[in-house]
């Protein structure tokens, strides 16, 4: 009895703190707040972000699909080696 | 005593360790041209005016020398004969060097027309940018350098074992395309 008191008694707390939050503080970040929709500024914001964003994925795949294509290529080789056992100097 | 050899990987740790570097290498480059990004497309007039242009036909020039050098390493590691990679070596660090002289006359000259990082973003982003560029330009070349200087004067030292140079290398002249058409040309 005691402990669903306790857990009402937070939740009309979290719902109380919940209806009194400013549209301020639910931005992610300052210029969000502060710059409309259709600004130039927010817009280059936004295409930095997702520029910024996107590089790591372009990077795994790049590195990925360059290490699957060496994988190969080291397949291929060792087959070759094998086959004319020989190795340049250089 | 028996040793047992190291069984063959996927990829040698020197060159695993080189592409991890390049990412962050790539990443921090990011940064920066995501910083450029907010200021070029905030900017209401770009460049601003008053302020000078870029030597856009020049350093397209420039570009060649640098792409150029990309294709004469490449050329390098196909060469059978040491000698004759070692030609196409020198080559591709003349290259890289005629780049960096020209970029520094060309900085020379824009500031002498009062291009400088003091007067605002467009001053500041491009040297920090470009600025940055050179300096690896001219790490790599140095790096490079000395990679040749050992492989013509040790007969025991293979070729591959100048690979992280290299591959160096060709993140720095591939990445200058993309920063001229960003700085340059957008």
């Amino acid at each position: 009895m005691r402990k669903t008191g306790t857990i009402s008694t937070v939740l009309g707390i979290a719902a109380v703190l919940l209806w009194s939050v400013s549209d301020v503080l639910a931005q992610g970040c300052a210029m969000c707040g502060t710059v409309g929709p259709t600004n130039a500024a927010a817009a280059a914001f936004n295409w930095s972000i997702l520029f910024m964003v996107a590089m790591p994925y372009m990077l795994f795949i790049s590195i990925g699909g360059w290490v699957v294509y060496k994988h190969h290529g080291h397949k291929l080789s060792g087959q070759r080696e094998i086959a004319s056992d020989t190795r340049s100097p250089y | 005593m028996h040793v047992q050899t190291r069984p063959m990987t996927m990829i040698d740790n020197a060159r695993l360790g080189m592409l991890l570097f390049i990412a962050a290498e790539v990443m921090f480059f990011a940064g920066l041209v995501g910083a450029y990004l907010v200021f070029r497309m905030g900017g209401e007039i770009w460049p601003p005016p008053g302020q000078p242009r870029l030597p856009v036909l020049t350093t397209a020039l420039n570009t060649l020398f640098l792409l150029a050098s990309g294709w004469t390493i490449r050329l390098a590691s196909r060469m059978v004969r040491r000698q004759d990679a070692i030609c196409w070596e020198k080559a591709t660090l003349i290259l890289g060097l005629v780049f960096l002289v020209i970029q520094g006359l060309e900085w020379w000259r824009l500031m002498q027309y009062g291009l400088t990082v003091e007067i605002g973003p467009y001053g500041f982003t491009f040297y920090v940018l470009v600025g940055f560029h050179g300096l690896h330009v001219l790490g790599a070349l140095f790096w490079r350098s000395a990679d040749v200087w050992r492989t013509a004067f040790s007969e025991t030292m293979l070729y591959k074992d100048t690979d992280p140079s290299r591959m160096y290398w060709y993140f720095v002249v591939g990445l200058w395309p993309v920063l001229y058409g960003l700085v340059y040309l957008y």
